[in-house]
């Protein structure tokens, strides 16, 4: 149940905070062919219909070059995005997100809901059935204890599990059966099928019985684990390569690959050397900048698609000039997005009309348009705040002051420093002075104890990057009235009673109709209050062997490897 | 020269305090912790990172902390486990240094053996063409960084004209031959000495030229030895003294370019592990690589002056 998050990025263009690294693990690209699904029918390309028809082939390697390398098999213990790379091969999770953004079952037979009468009618009660024909790679059948054991391993507080939010909400796990799992919730908690062994995989009793405690924490498992996935462990060469190969046990579909290599390549331009001279066959989440040169490889197909991550200004509400809301306002309506996009971005990210990810269900498109581009009605809205050019020097003024506002970011992040300076002048040419006071990456995102720049306030506009998911619970802790840091990251410091209380609404929502309703509603307010500026949302850039087939990344903490055991090599 | 050598090791315990007690300081000097990359995590509570603190004892005084390190490393060689990977420090550091210690070793050979050809040619040659030709290829060679260096070997040797592997140990997959490795070894190698043949090279030129002019190699020549004996007898033995120096100093260098070729081409060694930490704040795996390589260097340095004395008497030294 954790908001899963990559640690750092080296030599990478995204350098900066957790949040930002964030982007390796929402990697993604939905591709240059369109998904295909066992009972959807979408229109696929010539190339791909011959394929299917052929129909998935089994044997061969693939050779999948990464900049990082696992800190152990564990995502309970490391929610990195390279983590949940490797191990969507080796474990089994109750769901997943495909690259459409739906949730799907992995190793429960159905979702639970009301009507199939897997939740109970006052929400409190889930039930799962695990799927008759679960095994553990050495054979054994996945049970339910093993889930309650995973659930006891999660609960224990010497193991260093990052976060256990919504596991916290759970009362007591029943196994009725060998194959039914029954959770018992003390309280109402909404997402709780889309975070439930979502991000942590269901670990084997019979091999961690005793490696409880404490020794959960360093047991040898992390590094030759046992799973229930498409692929088994087979070796793991520290700073070289990680190979898995494929399970005879597997539940689902496939696996079709004997094998399944990582090799961990620190540097970029190694990765690009080795995708050129063909010793790895995919390159995922390769450095934007090398996406002239990936699509010049012969033989190697380019997946671009938006990421989960998006950049954004925030505005501090505190400061005397931007508690007036026509100033925000003017501010959002003088950015050109499009503008930044293309200049500093060469047109590789899509503009973000809203926080929202566009093809979200949660994505309110009427109020998308509300503060699109326009310097006339910024002008207009400057004037009735009061701010006029009294002094003739193209900046406006009130009482005597310019009217001025500080901008900061993380230092030394090229792109963000050339999105300063786009912006800088278009604020001008609608008489803002934008002036420009960046800070290292440690100092920006501290804690509130380290005096963090956006923690303590310190700031007029700051521009950097939030992870979005799925579900928008996760909006509370950045727009409610009771998350002003150090409470929380609402950095922007609106306090806004509505939103609060709808934010509120939202994450105990559980009837979906109505939960979306209420983010609908709290996109308008947010479009009229602009606490933030959302800008655009990163793009992933994935390089693979076109002899790879099935390869549909997906942006989603599911993460790129999620349909693995449907990869095959077609001609 | 033994009670010498005791004495010199018996140093090394206070070195490896201060050493280590100053990259501790400075460490923890950074903000952020290896909890830190959670911090920004909005569903990870200020209990969770509180938890996480005290299971890895962080919550505890700094110098608790490092007095409790010490400890286990005087005491029980015990280098503790990593809070990033979990695993034993000293096992994570025993299957990196093999690889490292062979990248440096050979470079530290290639570099002895091409560096000081070149500075002797040089010297015997001083200015002619030859000797200018090699002195412009030196500073060129000493003022390019040597990630660049990487990636222009890495470009031409692999991907124009496909002579030797981009990067790794093995070929993955195929089966251990002694061949492939050495293929995988050669840019590595190559990448990492070249400066170090660049300044070792000077250095030579500079210490034999001198050396060459001085009386007693006049006398040697006037007593009839042939120019081979001049040379190696008198010539070389007396230039050793400032070379060793140099290449005993050089031995932190090749620490440090050890990362960066480690980075470029993937090679799995200490330098891309303590990299690696560096940015998750990995404390442990931190402070036992920083303790492991400054006893290298330390032993390198001792190695060097017993070398002194074995070329030079006047430096033997007193029991």
């Amino acid at each position: 149940m954790r908001f899963s998050l990559n640690q750092y990025k080296p030599f990478g263009l995204w350098l900066g905070a957790a949040v930002v690294g964030a982007l390796v693990l929402a990697s993604s690209g939905c591709g240059s062919q369109p998904a295909s699904d066992d009972k959807t029918t979408v229109r696929r390309t010539p190339s791909e219909r011959n394929n299917v028809a052929a129909g998935p082939v089994r044997g061969g390697r693939v050779t999948i070059g990464v900049q990082q390398e696992p800190e152990k098999l564990s995502e309970i213990l490391s929610a990195t995005a390279i983590n949940n790379l490797v191990c969507n091969l080796i474990f089994s999770k109750f769901v997943k997100y495909d690259d459409q953004l739906r949730l799907v079952p992995d190793i429960i037979e159905t979702i639970p809901t009301v009507q199939n009468g897997g939740i109970s009618e006052d929400y409190l009660t889930y039930t799962y059935k695990l799927r008759q024909d679960a095994r553990w790679h050495d054979g054994k059948p996945v049970t339910a204890e093993d889930v309650k054991f995973t659930f006891g391993v999660i609960m224990d507080p010497r193991v260093n599990v990052e976060s256990r939010e919504g596991w916290d909400a759970v009362g007591s796990v029943e196994t009725p059966d060998s194959k039914t799992v029954v959770f018992r919730l003390k309280h109402t908690f909404p997402d709780f099928v889309s975070e439930t062994f979502f991000d942590e995989s269901v670990l084997p009793k019979h091999l961690l019985s005793g490696e409880t405690g404490e020794k959960f924490n360093t047991s040898p498992f992390h590094r030759e684990p046992v799973g229930s996935g498409p692929f088994k462990f087979k070796e793991w060469v520290p700073g070289s390569h990680l190979t898995v190969t494929r399970s005879n046990t597997y539940y689902g579909d496939g696996p079709y690959l004997d094998e399944v290599v990582f090799k961990f390549i620190p540097s970029e331009n190694t990765l690009l050397v080795q995708l050129k001279t063909g010793e790895i066959d995919l390159y995922d989440n390769a450095d934007v900048s090398f996406l002239d040169q990936l699509k010049t490889i012969p033989g190697v197909a380019v997946h671009m698609t938006p990421t989960m991550m998006y950049e954004h200004l925030d505005l501090n509400m505190e400061n005397e000039i931007l508690r007036d809301r026509r100033v925000r306002q003017a501010l959002s309506l003088a950015t050109d997005k499009e503008a930044i996009a293309k200049i500093v971005y060469n047109g590789l990210v899509h503009v973000a009309p809203l926080d929202e990810y566009p093809s979200s269900k949660y994505y309110n498109s009427d109020v998308a348009a509300a503060l699109e581009f326009n310097q006339l009605r910024a002008r207009q809205l400057l004037r009735d705040a009061g701010w006029v050019d009294e002094d003739g020097d193209g900046i406006l003024e009130k009482n005597g002051r310019d009217l001025t506002l500080t901008i900061c970011t993380t230092a030394g992040r090229i792109n963000r420093e050339q999105t300063e300076l786009v912006l800088k002048n278009q604020y001008r040419e609608v008489g803002i002075d934008l002036k420009i006071k960046n800070y290292n990456s440690t100092v920006l995102y501290g804690s509130y104890e380290e005096n963090g720049i956006l923690k303590r306030g310190e700031f007029d506009l700051a521009l950097y990057a939030w992870l979005s998911s799925p579900e928008p619970a996760t909006k509370e802790d950045l727009y409610s009235s009771r998350t002003v840091p150090p409470n929380g990251q609402n950095h922007s410091r609106i306090q806004h009673a509505e939103l609060t209380e709808l934010l509120a609404l939202g994450s105990n929502e559980i009837d979906e109709e109505r939960r979306i309703r209420i983010y609908h509603d709290i996109a308008e307010i947010l479009v009229e209050e602009v606490p933030v500026i959302p800008l655009f949302w990163y793009t992933a850039v994935d390089a693979c062997t076109g002899r790879l087939k099935n390869y549909r990344p997906n942006p989603t903490q599911s993460a790129d490897t999620w349909n693995a055991n449907t990869w095959y090599l077609g001609g | 020269m033994a009670v010498y050598v005791l004495k010199r090791v018996l140093g090394l315990v206070p070195l490896v305090v201060l050493v280590t007690a100053v990259c501790f300081a400075l460490m923890h000097a950074i903000p952020g912790g290896p909890e830190g990359v959670l911090a920004d995590n909005p569903k990870v509570k200020p209990d969770d990172l509180a938890r996480i603190r005290a299971n890895f004892g962080l919550d505890r005084p700094l110098v608790v902390q490092y007095g409790l390190w010490l400890k286990r490393v005087l005491l029980h060689a015990d280098f503790g486990y990593s809070y990033v990977t979990g695993e034993p420090v000293i096992r994570m550091i025993g299957r990196r240094l093999p690889a490292t210690l062979e990248l440096m070793g050979s470079a530290f050979l290639l570099s002895l053996l091409i560096g000081l050809s070149i500075g002797v040619v040089s010297a015997l040659k001083k200015h002619t063409t030859l000797d200018s030709v090699l002195t412009v290829g030196s500073i060129a060679v000493i003022s390019v960084p040597l990630f660049w260096l990487a990636l222009m070997s890495m470009m031409l040797f692999a991907v124009q004209w496909r002579l030797l592997p981009s990067a790794g140990m093995h070929t993955l997959g195929a089966p251990f031959s002694v061949l492939d490795h050495l293929r995988h070894l050669v840019l590595p190698t190559m990448v990492l000495s070249l400066t170090l043949v660049a300044s070792w090279s000077r250095y030579t030129r500079e210490a034999l030229g001198d050396v060459l002019t001085a009386d007693y190699i006049d006398v040697a020549r006037a007593k009839g030895l042939s120019n081979a004996a001049v040379l190696f007898r008198h010539g070389l033995r007396n230039a050793a003294t400032p070379v060793i120096t140099v290449v005993a100093m050089s031995v932190p260098i090749l620490f440090t370019g050890s990362v960066i070729v480690e980075m470029v081409f993937s090679w799995p060694g200490m330098g891309r592990l303590f990299y690696e930490g560096l940015l998750r704040h990995d404390y442990t795996r931190l402070m036992g690589i920083v303790l492991v390589s400054s006893l290298l260097v330390a032993v390198f340095n001792l190695l060097a002056d017993c070398l002194y004395g074995i070329f030079d008497p006047r430096v033997r030294y007193a029991r």
